[in-house]
């Protein structure tokens, strides 16, 4: 006697439980406490506040550990209770240029007013595990040496008092030899969309372009930049700027009027060069890509940047084939909670599809063997002769 | 009461809103037949309980609204409906996503208002109509999605030319406008797919 | 049989949420996509999906349609495979349960909105039941043309040749059709539509089915409806005309030969039985008497 498996519920809480265990692991382990999260595993919070689309560095920790460390469910953690939170308006436009830099590069000149800022960055450690961090209070200013000693004179490990620092790109402005940033004053300009209030319709603008690269998965984002950097739409990028400190965010209330202030927040951006040919109405100048990110996500900022550079090969009339400008493709499926959905989903059953297919392939199998059959009944007579 | 007073919305907006929402969800889904709605209890002279139901049901600050000059006490009802909805208030029909028709007989001409375009026939405006009931008018037959068998139909008052702009639907379908029909206690729909006859 | 009620205590909503997870601008949002989605008939309406606490692949757009739906008189049948036990199943009617406090039941009968993953139901709906189907991929084309400027284009044009070129293909090559589920439909004489991934038995159950079908695709962004009384044609050829599924075998525990069957391994020699996929309908076929070959009288 067959009987149809039943418990669905009961299964589903005895895997809760496991997964509580196993998130936990051996108790005897002191518990890992989310401030630890947020002051130690800073990278981490600040990919997961950037993809999760949510500047608070407790709630992304928090999802961190309760995803047990898999960034992309802590991600979905924070994206699915983003949704839920009670929206007030849209922020006033952060003022990058009065950030207080913690670090500010460019690659496009030796030296620049404000100077180059190395900051935190683990550009110039050497890749040699440091042994003495498995120690509780080991070796806490051990690299910070190392930084200082490689940053040289034109670099400073520390900016100490605030230099004015204004945008190494604006240089470039000031020549004429760079795209403007912004609209010319006088032209319409089209309110900024939002990719959470309004599904993308294609071909889109470059708004809805940069949000979604935004929350875009940094993986993804890496493989597509980096394509373009082997040859798959070339884009001479040079990296014109590269910035990570606070801002303040304001907010103009309604009945106010003025803009106040509400807060500040750590972000990272990346302002790309990128060559133009010109065309033949148009002067050879230089172009823009652009990356943003809360927290300190150089990674990401840069290939945000190359690839909203390459998604404006429409825009500024370039040839177009490769995969990073291929709009279409990349804005469907940069976003890793849609992704590992769609991917993981798979798990789900489908016997009832499956069944479908069997019996097609079967039906498919007799009347191939039926056919066989016949041609083999046709060929024997004609042996038999 | 005095002109100044702004009346209540839904007392209890989440399951009101629900169930307006499923009476106007019959109604679309089957053209001609009648659903009862519960409006607010008091609104603004002009506008019907039903139609202020519809509208705090679907309208928010994201829905261009449209209401036609004709209708009576129209500063009330703007004041009204931009309080409880948030609705944007437009003056060229054709931006609006839903609008409000006038109570009568004054012509109404379809061509003011947005049909959708061929990529996105959704991005069409609705119209409301307010109606005394549905059972007295000039009877017409009813086919299409939704209906089963030809159904009568008979809705009164209607503004001249409102059966063009639904026999014109059928040449725009899939494009065309979408038509919700409010009674004193009831709503009724006839979608773009509806046709008359047969 | 044991109602779903008692396994899961008809639980006061969960107040730290609005009634059906959602706010109430969202489902306003959602609501006005379902009303034009009903005056297009298969037509499919981009929506501003929300993230939800589930993940995308799990029934997100399904989940979305029901909760701008759902009130609380309505009672709610969540099935999977055509089972209301299977896990996401189980875990989409207590997501509702918590959220809404709903009455749930497992009788298609007894259900004002059911919501289903890949089947419809075997007994017939009625006019005063919803059916929400949860949908991957909305796009019909979409295997076919992968972009989506191209295929709205196609939709705009009612350009479905290349559909038809791909069926044929599929004759030329295999002698038949070689789709068996999410079989394309075209929907009252103008939209070609995804039935989402149902067994092609199932069409012809959409076809003027007394019940209103939503249809929600939340990674996708995408609503769409066949109206009650509605004419959903299985694309086919004069030729090859559309056939569903057929099993030489009847439900091993309840005997029907009328609906889909799953196929069950029994043992490492490859035993197999066949039952029904839908498990309210081989219930109540049992109740009523009904014996398979491995069954016994309930």
């Amino acid at each position: 006697m067959y009987v149809a498996a039943k418990g669905g519920e009961k299964a589903i809480a005895g895997a809760h439980r496991l997964l509580a265990e196993e998130r936990r692991g051996d108790p005897a382990v002191s518990e890992i406490g989310t401030d630890q999260i947020s002051e130690q595993l800073g990278r981490a919070v600040d990919r997961v506040m950037t993809e999760g689309a949510l500047f608070d560095r407790k709630l992304a920790a928090l999802a961190i550990k309760q995803a047990a460390g898999d960034l992309i469910e802590a991600i979905f953690l924070i994206r699915a209770y983003r949704t839920t939170l009670p929206r007030f308006g849209y922020s006033e436009p952060l003022k990058v240029s009065d950030m207080r830099a913690r670090r500010r590069i460019s690659a496009t000149f030796k030296d620049v007013p404000g100077g180059q800022v190395l900051g935190p960055t683990f550009d110039y450690t050497h890749r040699l595990l440091d042994f003495a961090l498995e120690a509780e209070g080991g070796a806490r200013d051990h690299s910070v040496e190392l930084h200082s000693a490689a940053t040289g004179d034109a670099l400073h490990d520390d900016p100490g008092p605030m230099d004015p620092m204004p945008r190494v790109l604006d240089q470039l402005a000031s020549e004429g030899m760079i795209e403007d940033s912004e609209a010319p004053a006088g032209d319409v300009v089209s309110p900024v969309g939002d990719i959470t209030r309004e599904p993308t319709e294609f071909p889109a603008d470059r708004d809805v372009r940069l949000q979604t690269l935004a929350r875009g998965d940094e993986g993804f984002l890496l493989a597509m930049g980096y394509s373009t950097q082997r040859g798959y739409g070339r884009t001479h990028p040079f990296a014109g700027e590269i910035r990570m400190g606070e801002v303040t965010v304001e907010f103009m209330p309604e009945e106010l009027g003025f803009p106040i202030e509400i807060g500040e927040i750590t972000i990272t951006e990346c302002e790309m060069v990128n060559q133009f040919k010109g065309t033949a109405t148009e002067k050879p100048k230089f172009t823009r890509g652009y990356g943003l990110g809360f927290g300190h996500v150089e990674r990401k900022a840069i290939s945000m940047a190359l690839v909203d550079r390459s998604l404006r090969c429409r825009d500024l009339g370039e040839e177009a084939g490769a995969p990073a400008q291929d709009e279409e493709f990349v804005l469907s499926h940069s976003d890793n909670v849609q992704a590992t959905g769609f991917v993981e989903h798979l798990k789900l059953p489908h016997y009832v599809d499956f069944q479908s297919e069997l019996e097609l392939v079967r039906r498919m199998r007799a009347e191939f063997d039926a056919a066989q059959e016949a041609k083999e009944e046709i060929a024997k007579p004609e042996a038999a002769e | 009461m005095s002109a100044n007073t702004l009346h209540a919305g839904f007392v209890d907006p989440v399951s009101a809103s629900q169930a307006g929402f499923r009476a106007v969800l019959d109604a679309m889904a089957h053209p001609g037949r009648v659903y009862p709605l519960k409006g607010p209890a008091e609104v603004p002279s002009g506008l019907g309980r039903v139609t202020a139901g519809v509208l705090l049901t679907l309208a928010d600050y994201s829905t261009p609204l449209w209401i036609d000059p004709a209708i009576a006490g129209q500063e009330g009802i703007q004041t009204y409906l931009r309080f409880h909805t948030g609705a944007p208030m437009v003056d060229v029909p054709k931006y609006s996503e839903f609008a409000l028709i006038g109570k009568g007989e004054a012509p109404l001409n379809g061509d003011r208002f947005s049909i959708g375009t061929p990529d996105y026939p959704d991005r069409a405006t609705t119209l409301i109509l307010q109606v005394d009931g549905f059972e007295r008018g000039d009877a017409v037959v009813l086919t299409g999605p939704g209906i089963e068998t030809p159904h009568r139909f008979a809705p009164a008052p209607l503004p001249a030319g409102f059966w063009d702009v639904v026999r014109n639907n059928a040449a725009l379908f899939p494009l065309g406008l979408d038509i919700i029909l409010c009674g004193p206690d009831s709503v009724a729909a006839l979608p773009r797919s509806t046709r008359i006859g047969g | 049989m044991t109602a779903v009620q008692s396994e899961t205590p008809r639980a006061e909503a969960d107040s730290g949420y609005n009634f059906a997870y959602l706010d109430e601008q969202t489902k306003r949002m959602i609501r006005r996509a379902i009303l034009k989605a009903v005056a297009i008939p298969g037509y499919q309406v981009p929506f501003a999906s929300r993230e939800m606490p589930m993940p995308y692949g799990w029934g997100t757009g399904g989940v979305q349609v029901t909760a701008a739906v759902i009130g609380s008189d309505d009672v709610l049948k969540v099935i999977d495979q055509g089972s209301d036990d299977t896990t996401n199943a189980v875990s989409i009617r207590s997501f509702f349960v918590r959220t809404t406090g709903v009455e749930t039941t497992e009788k298609t009968r007894d259900a004002t909105l059911i919501q289903t993953r890949h089947r419809v139901p075997e007994t017939p709906l009625s006019e005063d039941q919803i059916l929400v189907y949860q949908v991957p991929i909305p796009e019909p084309l979409r295997f076919l043309e992968p972009r989506e400027t191209e295929t709205r284009r196609m939709h705009a044009l009612e350009d479905y040749g290349l559909m038809h070129v791909k069926l044929y293909e599929d004759i030329a090559h295999h002698g038949h059709i070689a789709t068996t589920y999410a079989y394309p439909v075209k929907v009252a004489g103008r939209y070609v539509m995804d039935p989402s991934p149902t067994p092609k038995f199932d069409n012809p159950k959409m076809n003027h089915s007394p019940a209103l079908q939503l249809f929600g695709a939340g990674r996708e962004k995408r609503i769409y409806a066949i109206p009650p009384h509605t004419e959903v044609v299985s694309l086919d050829f004069e030729d090859h005309p559309f056939e569903v599924q057929q099993w030489d075998n009847a439900c091993a525990l309840c005997g029907a030969t009328d609906s889909f069957l799953d196929e069950v391994i029994m043992d490492d020699a490859g035993k197999r039985m066949f039952v029904c996929s839908d498990s309210d309908y081989c219930e109540e076929r049992r109740a009523a008497g009904h014996v398979g070959e491995e069954g016994v009288p309930l």
